[in-house]
């Protein structure tokens, strides 16, 4: 982790950060201080599942992603509408952090640990029309335009585990993903609970397998000299969290993994 | 987090439409509501009944007939925008986000607990995250490993019973009320049997504020007890128990009361109390 730096000014502000300044322990340029001299090994994480999961629309439940959103819920926040995207920081090593401060983190997507199983959900909203005397205006159409009834399919993946990689402090890791019991999307709806975490030591995981099996930028590949083949590339993936902007994705080398 | 346990007895059938073969089911039953699990490592579609209408049956709706009531809004008086927007969350129309979404959206959710409770979605924007996440099991074998890990006082139940086995139907007949033959219809559809449980698990957001908690302890309060169909046959009916302490809805009440005169003046206007309209339509 050492020798890379994010810009602290992209990091949320902590409320208490406003009372007290950024010395403080509670917020996150006081968290990443700390985190920076930390010693990092590579680690399994493994998550048991009670459900089925609905994956992100580049299929990947990213752990640098998760762990985000889990350090992101450790302190409430000053809101920030001029801020386009913030970086948090993370107990993990960091394997480039490019030219405008994006970190491209050393950690994998959650997989499914054994075979999974591809099963189908919908979810349907309507208009409430027997309520439709409380409007103004009653008469609605509900087969078209924008009150037309929706029909949500949504792919399901069923696996009993997902397991990924990283490289970083074990215990701050498992700090972070002890505050998520929901992984991927529609978690309002019950979709991807996580009943048990799981991280271990895994010594025989570098660097190297870790990028392997999560989207790289084309930059950071170019700058280390590294080919990719035709069959793993992406012209628009996200790469850093959050994942879903449009501004963290940009043309990847795509995840290779075996399942 | 917070996270709360309910426990539902159906008293009555259930009748609950699988949304999943419901347009192009080939037979003449409507089947009832599965979702995708694995038994002995293959996919199969187990009975269940959905967090999507349980969310709707037991929390939007009833929170947002109690804040109308409780405000005194007339019929005739909101726009269509904010009236699918309590009911059922919303749907986005055309034009250009305001720019400043964060913020209102959260002086939206701030002034109005069920809508940070549940979420929705405005003219131009989807409101931030919604603060709960639930899920909801059959106590049954399919879903042992999510029972025995997190409701273990009701493993050995699970055990004695598939939900399959909880599965039964009902046929009915409608007529014109004409003598000639062959005016009656015959439809069947399955229903979950009475005396079945189905567990809830509410879990609630770090750093929510107690009147967004205290929403959903007054959702459930006010829920008429039925879940799924055919409700004007009695089906469905249900009895619910907090098996954790239950949430307070005190807090819930007072923000009501404290801010009645912004509440109903955001919802007739659609500012939704930011100042700006954010449901016009």
């Amino acid at each position: 982790m050492r020798g890379m730096t994010l810009p602290t000014d992209r990091f949320p502000t902590a409320c208490r950060e406003l009372e007290f300044g950024e010395t403080k322990r509670r917020c996150w340029r006081a968290l990443w201080q700390r985190w920076q001299n930390l010693t990092c090994e590579p680690l399994r994480v493994v998550a048991h599942l009670a459900n089925g999961y609905i994956a992100p629309v580049d299929g990947g439940l990213h752990l640098d992603g998760i762990l985000s959103a889990a350090c992101f819920s450790l302190y409430p926040s000053v809101i920030n509408p001029t801020a386009d995207r913030y970086i948090i920081p993370l107990p993990l090593s960091l394997a480039w952090v490019s030219p405008i401060g994006d970190p491209l983190w050393l950690a994998t997507e959650l997989r499914p640990a054994d075979e999974a199983k591809l099963g189908v959900a919908y979810l349907h909203a309507r208009y409430p029309v027997d309520r439709a005397d409380l409007a103004g205006r009653r008469a609605v159409l509900t087969s078209a335009g924008r009150y037309k009834d929706a029909r949500l399919p949504l792919a399901v993946t069923v696996a009993d585990r997902v397991e990924g990689w990283c490289i970083g402090d074990a215990g701050q890791v498992n700090r972070l993903l002890n505050l998520i019991d929901y992984i991927g999307r529609k978690s309002a709806h019950g979709f991807g609970r996580v009943i048990k975490w799981e991280i271990a030591a895994a010594p025989d995981v570098d660097p190297e397998t870790i990028l392997d099996r999560r989207a790289v930028p084309l930059d950071y590949l170019a700058e280390i000299g590294a080919s990719v083949a035709a069959t793993r590339l992406a012209p628009r993936l996200g790469w850093t969290p959050p994942y879903w902007h449009p501004a963290s994705q940009g043309p990847v080398r795509t995840a290779a993994w075996t399942h | 987090m917070t996270r709360y346990r309910l426990l539902l007895e159906a008293l009555t059938p259930i009748a609950h439409g699988d949304t999943r073969t419901g347009i192009d089911n080939p037979t003449n039953i409507r089947l009832f509501m599965t979702q995708p699990t694995t038994a002995n490592g293959r996919l199969v579609y187990a009975p269940h009944i959905s967090e999507n209408a349980l969310r709707t049956a037991m929390l939007r709706r009833p929170l947002a007939d109690h804040l109308l009531t409780t405000l005194g809004v007339d019929p005739g008086s909101l726009s269509r925008a904010v009236l699918a927007l309590l009911y059922s969350g919303g749907n986005m129309g055309h034009g250009r986000t305001p720019g400043d979404e964060a913020v209102l959206g959260h002086m939206l959710k701030r002034l109005y607990p069920s809508l940070d409770l549940l979420g929705g979605a405005v003219d131009t924007f989807i409101i931030p995250r919604s603060r709960l996440r639930m899920s909801a099991w059959l106590v049954a074998q399919e879903y042992l490993t999510p029972i025995e890990t997190l409701f273990p006082e009701l493993a050995d139940t699970a055990r004695t019973i598939s939900a399959y086995d909880l599965i039964g139907q009902e046929t009915r007949t409608r007529g014109t009320g004409e003598k000639a033959g062959g005016n009656q219809m015959l439809y069947t559809y399955q229903v979950l049997a009475a005396g079945a449980r189905i567990v809830i698990e509410f879990t609630i957001d770090s750093w929510t504020p107690q009147p967004t908690v205290g929403a959903l302890a007054r959702g459930v309060a006010e829920w008429d007890g039925f879940i799924g169909g055919q409700g004007r046959q009695g089906k469905g009916r249900c009895r619910a128990e907090w098996i954790s302490a239950a949430p307070a809805l005190e807090s819930y009440d007072r923000h009501l009361t404290d801010n009645a005169d912004a509440l109903r003046a955001g919802i007739l206007d659609g500012s939704l109390g930011t100042g700006k309209t954010l449901c016009a339509a």
